[in-house]
């Protein structure tokens, strides 16, 4: 047969998520962060883990975890027992023994109670006997003026412009199927300008981390989904990134809480200069 | 700085997914009639594999392709782990090993794999990175006609194996001599492949006179 036809199932963002890895499993982590409050984590299974903040309850969730390369990680999970939806989304560099932790949380806005916001902390992995490195994951403007394409799924792409260190800016090509499925959205803001932070994990690999804001202020019920934070980590060497997402999606015509995990494969772009160049119209 | 590239760094490979090391330190075998094949992953390249004639130490690199399917290389054979059906198929020397995965704990539930026409009328290309990737059309059982980046039109006829590991997935082997001025090392000539049709990705490996070189990609459906 001619696998075209093959059943596949429904895919949006997340057809070319690479797979999950395991190899974590049985691994103990301390991670010494420069906010004051350490984390802790084991990992007690190919999805489960305990983790506590500075050494009080211990408290077991199911995570997800990313490879970006050999020695980096995307560790995701959920807090099952916090009063306000909160996802914590880990980037283990072993490399470097270095962290980044994003917490996310929703709920905390009265007047949007849907919009994700969202925290950074930086940090070290401690082994015993061993001093912890000086260095940290950092913001940066290092990806100012790149312009790139991401090819999520079949005929699904989508072209990033990173021209901020405090936004970033997506066009939906008419011959992608990315267009069609977030038309429904992007009618109701007046550009596609969102807020966006860029993180350094080393060199050619960037945290990138956006939240839809203004499509939630702007848009509300009649999107076809609400505020979602999406951490990207982006390897610049092999042109991929790896992710996941984290808010809510309408499902008939309800908000439901979700966080999907997702990958893209890249390649340079050429942008239209009028559309890199075009003034943002939520900044004075 | 744009910091999109064309991967000229890597060539083909430069989509190549992180190495895998679920395996590491774990002792696997695949079962096929009177013969155990047996794995023991010694850390994160090393593995000592045993078909009943002694051990042989290879070195080894593993990619993943979905939750629960592992693509093997070590040395030039290629061993493809299925742990959600237990079930495995091996690319030696001389010849396929199709059997039962041997996991403490976890009874077979998936089909042995097996030698397959159904591929067949499928045509598609496999992205590998910026513009490097290459084309088949799987025209008749045992045959494909392929081409690759960048004579996008340049097909030839050369032998195929198709393998069917589980529904949508299957192991090819091709053998052709990829053609000077493409864009796989020179020298090249064979191509073990795991293709994921639910996810439309690759992982694979390519031989030749050069060092195996591991790849990883994404798929879309040609008109041929």
């Amino acid at each position: 047969m001619n696998l075209k036809d093959y059943p596949r199932k429904k895919y949006s963002i997340n057809q070319f998520t690479q797979p999950p890895c395991y190899e974590l499993e049985g691994e103990s982590f301390y991670f010494a962060m420069d906010d004051g409050y350490d984390y802790q984590l084991l990992i007690t299974g190919k999805d489960t883990l305990e983790w506590s903040i500075d050494g009080k309850e211990k408290r077991t969730d199911k995570y997800r975890c990313l490879k970006s390369d050999d020695t980096t990680y995307l560790l995701v999970h959920e807090d099952d027992g916090a009063q306000l939806r909160t996802g914590y989304t880990y980037v283990i560099d072993l490399e470097q023994r270095l962290v980044t932790i994003l917490t996310c949380k929703v709920g905390l806005n009265p007047k949007f109670p849907l919009l994700v916001t969202s925290n950074f902390d930086f940090g070290a992995i401690r082994i015993e006997g061993e001093e912890l490195p000086f260095k940290r994951h950092s913001f940066t403007d290092d990806l100012l003026g790149t312009c790139v394409e991401w090819h999520w799924g079949s005929n699904f792409y989508t072209q990033h412009s990173y021209n901020s260190t405090t936004f970033y800016r997506i066009m939906l090509p008419k011959e992608s199927v990315s267009l069609k499925v977030l038309a429904g959205t992007v009618q109701y803001t007046p550009s596609s300008d969102e807020w966006a932070r860029y993180v350094k994990i080393k060199d050619n690999m960037y945290l990138f981390d956006l939240t839809e804001s203004y499509s939630e202020k702007l848009t509300g019920d009649n999107g076809t989904h609400r505020s979602n934070n999406m951490a990207f980590l982006q390897n610049y060497d092999r042109m991929y990134h790896v992710g996941r997402h984290f808010g809510n999606t309408f499902i008939d015509g309800k908000a439901v809480p979700g966080s999907i995990l997702f990958g893209a494969f890249g390649n340079p772009v050429d942008l239209d200069s009028e559309f890199v160049n075009a003034p943002n119209p939520y900044i004075v | 700085m744009n910091h999109a590239n064309n991967g000229a760094k890597y060539g083909i490979d430069q989509y190549r997914f992180a190495h895998n090391y679920d395996f590491k330190d774990k002792t696997l075998a695949i079962a096929s009639d009177a013969i155990k094949h047996s794995f023991r992953f010694a850390g994160k390249n090393k593995l000592e594999y045993d078909a009943g004639k002694g051990s042989e130490s290879f070195d080894y690199e593993c990619l993943k392709l979905d939750v629960d399917t592992y693509f093997v290389r070590f040395g030039t054979n290629v061993a493809v782990f299925e742990m959600t059906g237990g079930v495995g198929a091996l690319v030696l020397a001389d010849g396929f090993v199709f059997g039962a995965v041997d996991q403490a704990g976890q009874a077979q539930s998936g089909a042995i794999p097996c030698l397959t026409d159904e591929m067949t009328d499928t045509a598609v290309t496999w992205v590998l990175g910026c513009d490097k990737f290459f084309s088949r059309i799987y025209a008749e059982a045992g045959l494909c006609r392929a081409a690759w980046a960048p004579a996008k039109a340049d097909f030839a006829e050369y032998p195929a194996k198709c393998v069917k590991i589980k529904e949508g997935m299957f192991l090819t082997d091709v053998t052709e001599p990829i053609p000077d001025g493409s864009c796989a090392p020179a020298g090249s000539d064979r191509i073990i492949a795991l293709e994921d049709y639910e996810r439309m990705m690759l992982v694979g490996c390519v031989f030749g006179k050069n060092p195996p070189l591991m790849i990883s990609g994404y798929g879309e459906f040609i008109v041929p």
